[in-house]
């Protein structure tokens, strides 16, 4: 035990002196822009991970090279990740952090008071992302990269016919994702029509089985069936009332990947083509899509 | 001390019908706007599609699991009451609730379950039946009531941190998010499947419970008296650790930790049974059944973000009804 607090007093004092010894503020940004860049969370990571070249990305979240949560997961792949504390972060001596997302607000108000630059992504729907991308494009000193990268997110945000069809995201729990997220803006983008607009439900609203029963959506769309482990919560989407629904009434059920959606991220767009293109093929067979 | 007892019969039908009508109302009462009529056709598949989904698919489950749940943990207070002769004896305050919960935790976010459905109930019999035994290990019969209570509240809270410490440690990265299931109980979304996972083990417990009515009846006279009248303590040990294990563990594997049911219930009924155990574990039964189904349509009624726990129910009127307890019995408490 005393060996034990002695090797974590040290290591505070070694934190302490990097922390004090080494203004980071006064260092002066390079032309080319920081050198040392931290990202703290999955959402922040995937535009650091799009605009910043790949030598200067320090620190990335757990999750960054998840091929389930991230678009970003191949690029990811070899670099390092943190858990998103101020000390972990402090340690991979950043002269840039990014925030945004699932961040959690502590950390940053430490990194604010230890003086750390700091660049944080507010909550953002697709419309937002040529403005985020902008923004981190700037601060990492890249702005060509950028403008190139959000023209193409622009013209990739494209919006298909209507189709005439309700369609709902349900998630574990029965969590249905509503107005102003951006799974709601793909669904509708998609050509279906929101259920969750037109239940006029909140952002992140909870439907039980029962609700969804009497307000049948004509495609359900999951996308956490079969993800990293099982859950509760999850039990839900294998709910027998579902398939009855399928089974009885028709309702189609869509599998989508959750990577896209997650976060706004500069490859959500890939979601609107994906799913377009799952629900095209769905108008000449109805059921089932993979 | 003999009391007068009223009529056991006519206090049995009324709860009974008591339950019979909760049953009902937790059968019409539903987010769904669908009349009475509707769901009765729709539990027989004479109704619409939508009402039939409704009624056999989603209520009809979640009616049932209110009855199993709440009859298996008004007789697990009942019994264990007796048993330990301690008006402050009941499973979610000793910690066999949440150890029952820790074996369901390791079963379904380990993917045990998957393999094999059964494992659910199963491992939270495991579980529960740990806490069962090491209680008796640690406190014993007759022991104060201070120390059952302290006993009880260390199992609880070991059991709650490795049910936390679980959830950290699952694969699933939102499992941690899901303890409040597991700390407050609710009947939301339960489908047949978590009713045939929870019947063989609730109704095999219970069966267990009722045979100790006799030897609960002569404990209650102490434990020399019972044993001149021929009761095997051995026995009555296991039949009440065993029962207990398999309806607790039954009841938490479908519906997460509901408190104080096993409290409340057996000391609202005792008056009416004259204090006999034998007569007051049939009833709790039906009376922890009532309890629950009623909670269950409260927390459909209340509006609130998202559906409340049940455990919230029962907590808000069991936790102030424990410290009332509390009060009543502190003189034996010293």
């Amino acid at each position: 035990m005393k060996t034990g607090w002695f090797v974590s007093s040290l290591a505070f004092a070694v934190v302490l002196f990097a922390l004090t010894g080494r203004p980071l503020m006064a260092e002066p940004l390079s032309s080319a822009g920081p050198q040392r860049v931290v990202s703290l969370s999955l959402c922040a990571d995937q535009f650091v991970l799009a605009l910043t070249p790949r030598e200067r990305i320090k620190g990335l979240s757990v999750l960054a090279n998840s091929e389930r949560y991230s678009p970003f997961a191949a690029e990811a792949q070899g670099l390092v990740r943190h858990r998103a504390t101020a000390e972990e972060v402090m340690a991979l001596d950043p002269d840039l952090v990014v925030a945004g997302g699932y961040t959690r607000r502590q950390t940053v108000d430490m990194l604010t008071r230890l003086g750390v630059p700091l660049l944080s992504l507010p909550p953002a729907e697709l419309g937002d992302v040529p403005d985020l991308i902008a923004q981190v494009a700037a601060a990492v000193g890249n702005p060509e990269g950028g403008a190139r990268l959000a023209a193409a997110f622009t013209s990739a945000l494209t919006r298909a016919r209507d189709r005439g069809m309700v369609g709902a995201l349900y998630r574990p729990g029965g969590d249905l994702p509503g107005p102003k997220t951006v799974e709601n803006e793909v669904i509708e983008r998609a050509g279906l029509t929101s259920l969750a607009a037109s239940l006029g439900l909140q952002a992140y609203a909870r439907v039980t089985i029962e609700e969804l029963v009497v307000h049948r959506p004509d495609v359900l769309i999951v996308d956490s069936r079969h993800d990293a482990g099982p859950s509760l919560g999850r039990q839900i989407l294998f709910h027998p009332a579902l398939r009855q629904m399928s089974a009885v009434h028709g309702m189609a059920d869509v599998e989508m990947p959750i990577r896209y959606w997650l976060c706004a991220s500069p490859r959500s767009t890939a979601a609107i083509s994906l799913l377009t293109d799952k629900l095209d093929r769905l108008d000449g067979q109805g059921g089932r899509v993979q | 001390m003999r009391v007068k007892t009223p009529p056991i019969g006519g206090v049995t039908v009324l709860f009974a019908v008591g339950v019979g009508a909760a049953f009902f109302a937790s059968l019409v009462i539903g987010p769904a706007d669908i009349d009475a009529w509707r769901i009765v056709k729709g539990l027989f598949g004479a109704a619409d599609e939508t009402a039939n989904l409704v009624a056999a698919g989603i209520r009809l489950p979640r009616a049932l699991l209110g009855v199993m749940v709440g009859a298996a943990l008004g007789l697990s207070g009942a019994a264990l009451q007796g048993f330990l002769r301690n008006p402050l004896a009941e499973p979610g305050l000793l910690g066999v609730s949440a150890s029952a919960a820790l074996g369901a935790v390791i079963a379904l976010y380990f993917g045990v379950m998957a393999l094999f459905p059964l494992a659910l109930p199963v491992f939270a019999v495991l579980g529960a039946m740990a806490a069962a035994l090491v209680i008796q290990g640690l406190a014993g019969r007759d022991a104060s009531m201070l120390t059952l209570i302290l006993v009880g509240v260390a199992v609880s809270s070991f059991a709650g941190s490795l049910v936390a410490l679980a959830l950290n440690l699952a694969p699933n990265p939102h499992a941690a998010l899901e303890i409040a299931f597991w700390l407050l109980g609710s009947l939301t979304d339960r489908s047949m499947l978590h009713v045939w996972l929870a019947l063989p083990f609730i109704v095999a417990g219970a069966g267990l419970l009722l045979m100790t009515g006799r030897g609960l009846d002569a404990l209650s006279l102490g434990e020399k008296s019972a044993q001149s009248m021929g009761v095997d303590m051995g026995r009555l040990r296991m039949l009440v650790v065993f029962g207990t294990a398999a309806c607790v563990g039954g009841s938490v594997a479908v519906a997460g930790v509901v408190g104080f049911v096993g409290l409340v219930v057996p000391h609202l009924l005792r008056p009416l049974v004259g204090h006999e155990p034998a007569r007051l574990l049939p009833l709790s039964a039906l009376g922890g059944a009532l309890i629950v189904l009623i909670a269950d349509i409260g927390v459909r009624l209340i509006p609130s973000q998202g559906e409340l726990k049940l455990g919230v129910l029962t907590g808000i009127v069991g936790a102030p009804f424990f410290l009332g307890l509390l009060l009543k019995t502190r003189s034996e408490m010293r």
